[in-house]
């Protein structure tokens, strides 16, 4: 696979640091494809995603673009990948217009090219009436969703967002994961995506990593991590206030109490009907308020791992 | 608003750049410059005030000590501009090394084809540009309201243009190895009178100390110093001026050999 992104064994330990802020860790990122880079706060994400787009020196490990390490080929950077600031400082004079198209024509595109890309993302983020605000002046969100697109103007072959949707509004956020969506689908763009915001990135990303402490505890497609964790898939209900469920109901096997009148049932998707034929039968007055089926989201699989992660340290 | 389906594919069709090409470097340079000069949009009253109330009240304070005498005036005029320029210059690109460094400012550039050079030149061009009415200024006073026999040459300004890089590597390297802006601010505000008052700006090299004179030549605010003194007065000596080359070369050589992205 070519415009293939290789993270090899990357160990990075900060100067008087008594731990490893990334421990070993390896992924890859193919051509086309959205990785979300999951974990607590302090699992060394950042520092992570730092060393890929060049602003800190890995401690040992290599990173590759098409089997060329960015270690020592450094224009392999500049030509391919692009990577969201946290920060617009050096350019908050600037216009949101000015920033952006300024930042293409710095990854190289012609100022009639870079107008182009500039004008066709702002109208995507219907952002064209900001177009002559100074950054300084700008909110959080606007200043984050100037800094997205100035990220993604030349539309480089590898992006790397970090917390990408923080502070945006709703409607801009949609639009930011169709984009990407989109990009990933139409120019086979890869996407190195950290986040907190698992139920956006669940609709997203492609495959996940997630890394604890500085260690990978996890990886693979949702579809993979869920089968290969200890989730189930069931219906979760919920019983009216008025009624307790009887002792038969509430002895039902794989029947979990999540609070005083929500249960888990485990179950397979098609058995939920009769499960509530079941539960009629045994309690004619257990009145059901809520009846959903429920499958492991990527919420909970990252929370398993990284309470499996937290126990195995402990 | 468009569908982000209409994504024109002229959008996409232009060939690569080579990033590499001496064009491109130029281009972005200048890109680079006009960003940092952006600053002026709102800035620009507090940048005059600043770049005229210290280096004038300072000229003014000193100038009552030493009326009608043309050498020491010359000094005092001269000094200031070094004060202005160059150790100002360092200063400030110190400060703003050091808020780009605490905030992870750098990050924005280190994915782009440009260097930590690029983003000092950019600095300090913008740096001398907006204390020319200040240089002016002082000039101004000197040689109208004090007499100070003084010309403002073209080899004057092309020093005073040249000035500002000669302590880049000095700020630029307390600015990204300073532990945050704090830090950056307090050691740049330690090396500024060190390198102005302990070097013979303001003073002819006899008043100061041996031994802190035969350090002084380690500083580039002693040659350039003198060579405004020479260029002002319609002395022509090209030592101080070679060495002004001189610093400026070694600041580019050093920001460039040791001042990458990575840290």
């Amino acid at each position: 696979m070519d415009k293939i992104l290789k993270v090899i064994e990357i160990c990075k330990k900060y100067k008087n640091a008594k731990v490893f802020a990334n421990d070993h860790i390896s992924f890859t990122i193919e051509s086309g494809e959205i990785l979300g880079l999951l974990g607590p706060n302090g699992a060394g994400k950042t520092t992570l995603v730092r060393q890929v787009s060049g602003n800190l020196l890995p401690t040992s490990g290599s990173i590759l673009i098409n089997n060329k390490n960015i270690l020592t080929e450094k224009t392999i950077i500049t030509s391919t990948i692009s990577s969201m600031p946290q920060h617009v400082f050096g350019q908050r004079f600037l216009s949101c217009y000015e920033f952006v198209t300024r930042t293409g024509m710095l990854r190289g595109l012609s100022s009639k090219t870079a107008a182009l890309q500039a004008n066709w993302l702002l109208d995507i983020f219907s952002f064209q009436d900001q177009r002559k605000k100074l950054i300084w002046a700008m909110s959080g969100g606007e200043q984050r969703l100037t800094s997205f697109i100035a990220t993604i103007i030349g539309f480089r072959r590898h992006i790397i967002l970090d917390e990408p949707t923080n502070d945006l509004d709703p409607a801009n956020r949609k639009t930011l994961w169709d984009l990407l969506k989109y990009l990933k689908e139409k120019l086979g763009l890869s996407i190195l995506l950290v986040t907190h915001n698992t139920y956006e990135a669940e609709a997203a990303v492609d495959r996940v990593v997630i890394i604890s402490e500085g260690k990978v505890l996890t990886e693979g497609s949702i579809a993979q991590l869920i089968d290969n964790s200890n989730l189930q898939t069931g219906f979760e209900l919920k019983f009216t206030d008025d009624h307790i469920p009887s002792a038969e109901v509430l002895g039902l096997q794989n029947l979990e109490k999540l609070d005083r009148n929500r249960f888990f049932y485990s179950c397979a998707r098609q058995e939920g009907a009769d499960l509530l034929q079941r539960i009629s039968a045994i309690d004619k007055k257990a009145i059901i308020e809520e009846f959903y089926y429920k499958k492991p989201s990527l919420s909970d699989i990252y929370l398993e791992a990284v309470k499996a992660g937290n126990n195995a340290n402990n | 608003m468009p569908i982000i389906d209409s994504l024109p594919t002229s959008l996409l069709s232009e060939p690569e750049a080579n990033l590499n090409s001496l064009k491109t470097s130029i281009r972005n340079q200048a890109l680079l410059i006009l960003t940092e000069l952006s600053s002026i949009r709102l800035d620009w009253k507090y940048t005059l005030l600043i770049g005229l109330v210290s280096p004038v009240s300072f000229l003014l304070l000193l100038s009552l000590f030493v009326k009608g005498d043309n050498e020491a005036l010359t000094y005092i005029v001269s000094g200031n501009m070094v004060l202005t320029q160059v150790t100002g210059t360092m200063l400030s690109l110190g400060q703003e090394m050091g808020v780009l460094k605490e905030i992870r400012g750098f990050d924005y550039y280190s994915t782009l084809p440009i260097s930590k050079m690029n983003l000092v030149i950019a600095h300090v061009t913008k740096a001398t540009l907006l204390s020319m009415p200040s240089i002016l200024m002082i000039w101004f006073l000197g040689n109208k309201v004090f007499y100070a026999n003084i010309t403002l040459t073209f080899s004057s300004i092309i020093i005073l243009l040249l000035s500002g890089y000669t302590l880049s590597a000095i700020g630029a390297v307390i600015g990204t190895r300073a532990r945050d802006a704090e830090q950056a601010s307090v050691i740049t505000q330690v090396v500024n009178p060190i390198l102005t008052f302990c070097s013979p700006v303001f003073v002819p090299e006899n008043y100061l100390p041996r031994w802190l004179n035969t350090i002084s030549y380690l500083f580039s605010t002693r040659y350039v110093a003198a060579a405004l003194r020479n260029s002002m007065s319609g002395t022509n000596d090209p030592f101080p001026i070679a060495m002004v080359l001189f610093f400026c070369l070694i600041s580019i050589f050093l920001v460039n050999k040791f001042m990458d992205w990575r840290v």
